[in-house]
Formats: C-alpha cells, structure tokens, sequence
C-alpha cells in the first residue's frame, strides 16, 4: 500500500481552469478540484498525530479539559475600547431617560 | 536493465506463488519502471494478439491479467485515456476471480489496482470533457469498486486475520470518493447501507488508520451535507485526531469543515492551531476574532468578503449561523458595561446594535434578545411592558460550550 505512484494525481489537470475574476483570495488545497488525497503510508503511532495535544483527554473536548487546540472559555471582562465608552455614554443617557420611550 | 514479458510473467508467479502482497501490487502498477519496458517490447499490441501467443502461460486468470497490464500500459503511452480505463476495469475483473477464491494476501494488490483504475477515470472523464464529449468513466469505477466491496465482504473462509474483510473500509472510501467526484453523493447511501447490514466486521479502530481517516472524513462530509452536524462534528472529530500529521493538506481539509462546526459547538480553534493552518487561518480567523470580541459589524464583513468561497464549500450556512454567537458577545458586553446588572433596558442591547451599524428598530432589538434567550445564549426573560430585560442573577451568560444540543 505504501510508496503508491499512482498514473495520475488529481492535481495535474488535462485542461487548466481558465483563471477566474477573482476578487477573493486563493485557497491552495480549498480549490474545488482538489480531493482528500491518498496517504503515503498505511498506518502510523499516536505521535505522528495530534492526539498528543489532548494530553490525555477524549477527541472532543477544548482547553478546559485539556485540549490546547481548542478554546472553550473566551469571554473577557476587561475589554477596554472605544466601544466600551460609547456604551456607558448611553448606558448613563438611558439611566437618565428611564421608563422614557428611547429616542431614535 | 529491462525486462521482457516472460521475466515478468515469471516474477509475477513467483510473486502469487509466495503469496507476497506488496510486489503484486509493484507488478500490475502501470508506473513500474517495467511498464515501460513492455510497451517497448510490443509496440503495437493486440489483446487478441498479445492472448494467441501467451494464453495459457501462467495459470487463469493471470496470464489475461499479464496481457491486459500490456494493454494498460500501451494505452496509457499513447494517451488513450478511454482505452486505459476499460482495459483496467476489465483487468480488475479477471482479478476478482481470483480474488474471491483467496485470502486476503492481494489485498494491497487490490487497493493499487482500484487507485489506479480511478485515477484512469479521472483521466478519461477529463480528457473526454476537453473535448466536449460524454464519459462517465468515474461512474463505472464506482460500480467496479462497489463490486470489490461485496468480495471483500463476502470472505467467510479466510483466517480472521488474512481476511479479505480487512479491504472493506479502504474500499469503502475508495467508492465514496467516486461519488463525491461526480457530485453523485445521494448514491453513497447504498454501500453505507451494506456496510452497516454487515455487523460481522472488525471494529473500525483495528485497521490502518489511513482507511479509518479517509472513511471517517468521508462519512462526515456526507453527515455535514445531510445537516446531521452532530454526527459530522463527531466523524471530523476523530478523523482530524488519528490523521498523519504530514499528511497537511488532508488535515487541511477535514478542519475546513471541523472548525465552523466545533465553532458552532462553543469550542474555538486557537491560534496554536490557526498558525499551523495558514490557508484556514486567512479564512477563518474574522469569524473567530469578531465572536471574541463580540464585534458583529466585523462579523458581517467577514461574511460579505468570502460569501462566494463559503458558498463553493458549503459553508455559508454553518458561519451564518454561527452569527449567534457574536450577538451573543455583543450582548455580554453591554451586561459587562452595566456591571453586569440584572435589569437592563431593551433600548441599552438596542444601542449596542446600533453602534455596531446593526440598524434595526427597537422590535427588532428586542426579537433579538429573545431569540438569546430562547436558544439558551443568555438566561433570563423579557418584560415587554416594562422594555426591560431581566437577567438571571447567576450564571447569566452560560459558557457556549455548556449549551444543550448545540448543534441540533
């Protein structure tokens, strides 16, 4: 199974898309007619994947519980900008107006 | 040095004869360094020709597989990609008769030969559609692996550890890239079926990990297209972990659609992750950064900026949703803002959108939060007379990833 030079690789094309009007950036391997290519090996360990970054814990999981390749806990209470202003400026406005009809 | 016809008949029944797997599969390879050779040899080959001289040579069917191989290889020096492939399927076939009568010692055989013949279709439909006419080469791949699939399946006399059994998963992946190729991926459902009505089969766990991550990565994208985004994250999941981590562009490709999904779940990728990714990095990374931060206008241009490429890989819907989840943010920084008090006025989340160039009315805002609530975002209720929001006094905004069914 190993070492399979195959006739041909999905990636040398017959015919060559012609180049679209492309505002958006390029996507190497997310090009439409790239597939899931054929491993060059059969089977490999535990350390030539990433389940060494689970530290243990169960696929599925975020840093909580282990996995430092996920962040499940990412809310912070101390952002400090312009927009954090901009809503107590209202916030003291709408203290002031209370039970008022807001206005637009 | 280059080897005539009859050497290689004789290495390919010493090959058969000591049973050794790996140089079968070296020995019908039409990139062998040998394949050359034959088509030098022969120059203008027959089938009919090639069968009249050496029929018989080697015990049935592999003195037919010796010739077809020439055919194959002949074909594939003069460019006749249609011509390649049938000699293939049908090389294939001789095979399988004695394949179905053996261990499963061929079975690295079987995968080379199945690879190659896709890789002919491949070539055949795309030489065929440069020349605007009709091929359906992948189709008929599809059915001749489909065909290896049951004669894997059915081996009930081998060893359970020469089984041809061993060969179903690979297979399997083999079929279900077919069909993704042809944008067929409805037909996936039948071998699915037959995979599963056959219970008496090794776990997945026991076989090469390149047959289970292909497998699995092609299960969860069917999963992913069928919105069953519980099964496609859990699929991805273990498809991402057991992958070989040189295999980059693999890793690539199931984290394209495991990252919107685990994003969904509450869980975002960090940037040790996103570094090792550049491509998904580029991509990805607004989304991730804007729901940080609670940021929905940033939010909304990055959905603008790659509407097409996420339409193209079916992801526009998945990161549309995941919209929720920078209101979310949004909303938690105006509970921050007031202290996180329990009682907030409507018009506050009101303003919040507004500032954030969300123009919408104060109904709006107000579905908005109830709609927070309703999907467990935020914990609380809505007194429509009073225009407040009241929230619960602990736990007020629950971690995403602590949601129920998130990704029902």
């Amino acid at each position: 199974m190993s070492s399979s030079a195959s006739t041909s690789k999905p990636t040398d094309k017959v015919s060559e898309k012609p180049k679209e009007e492309n505002s958006q950036p390029h996507l190497g391997v997310l090009e439409e007619d790239d597939e899931f290519e054929e491993f060059e090996v059969a089977d490999w360990a535990d350390s030539d994947t990433d389940i060494a970054h689970l530290g243990g814990a169960a696929p599925g999981v975020a840093k909580s519980a282990g996995d430092k390749l996920w962040e499940d806990n990412w809310d912070d209470d101390d952002i400090e900008d312009e927009f954090s202003v901009q809503l107590r400026n209202e916030l003291s406005k709408t203290g002031k107006a209370a039970g008022e009809p807001m206005q637009q | 040095m280059s080897l005539t016809f009859s050497t290689f008949i004789m290495t390919l029944a010493e090959a058969i004869q000591s049973e050794n797997g790996p140089n079968l599969a070296y020995l019908l390879r039409p990139t062998s360094p040998h394949g050359k050779d034959l088509v030098k040899e022969f120059r203008n080959p027959t089938r009919e020709g090639l069968t009249a001289r050496y029929g018989g040579c080697i015990e049935s069917p592999w003195d037919d597989i010796a010739i077809r191989y020439v055919m194959v290889t002949t074909h594939i020096a003069r460019k006749r990609a249609g011509e390649a492939f049938n000699e293939q399927s049908q090389l294939v076939s001789q095979f399988f008769r004695y394949f179905i009568n053996n261990t499963g010692w061929t079975l690295p055989a079987l995968f080379s030969m199945l690879r190659d013949l896709r890789d002919l279709a491949f070539d055949a439909d795309n030489y065929a559609k440069y020349n605007n006419q009709k091929s359906e080469c992948m189709e008929s791949a599809a059915g001749v692996v489909s065909k290896a699939f049951s004669n894997c399946m059915m081996d009930r006399t081998s060893p359970p550890s020469e089984s041809r059994k061993w060969g179903v998963y690979y297979v399997v992946g083999l079929v279900l890239k077919c069909y993704f190729r042809v944008k067929r991926i409805s037909l996936s459902k039948n071998i699915l079926r037959a995979l599963n009505a056959n219970p008496d089969i090794p776990p997945l766990s026991e076989y090469p990990r390149s047959h289970q991550v292909t497998y699995r990565y092609y299960l969860g994208m069917l999963s992913f297209l069928n919105e069953d985004f519980t099964k496609s994250e859990q699929e991805l999941t273990l498809a991402f972990y057991h992958c070989y981590i040189p295999a980059q562009s693999n890793q690539e490709r199931i984290l394209t659609y495991l990252i919107p999904l685990r994003i969904l779940r509450g869980h975002l990728p960090t940037r040790d992750l996103m570094d090792r990714f550049p491509v998904l990095d580029e991509l990805l990374a607004p989304f991730v950064a804007a729901i940080r931060a609670g940021d929905i206008s940033a939010y909304d241009a990055a959905l603008q900026k790659w509407e097409r490429r996420l339409l193209e890989l079916n992801l526009w819907l998945t990161l549309e949703r995941a919209r929720e989840l920078c209101i979310r943010g949004l909303f938690r920084r105006v509970w921050v803002a007031t202290d996180k008090s329990t009682r907030i006025p409507i018009a506050m989340f009101h303003c919040s959108l507004r500032l954030k160039g969300i123009d919408v009315s104060m109904d709006e805002a107000e579905c908005y939060v109830a709609n927070m609530i309703y999907q467990g975002y935020m914990r609380g209720y809505i007194s429509h007379e009073k225009q407040m929001v009241v929230l619960a006094s602990t736990n007020a905004f629950p971690r995403v990833a602590d949601r129920s069914a998130p990704l029902s």
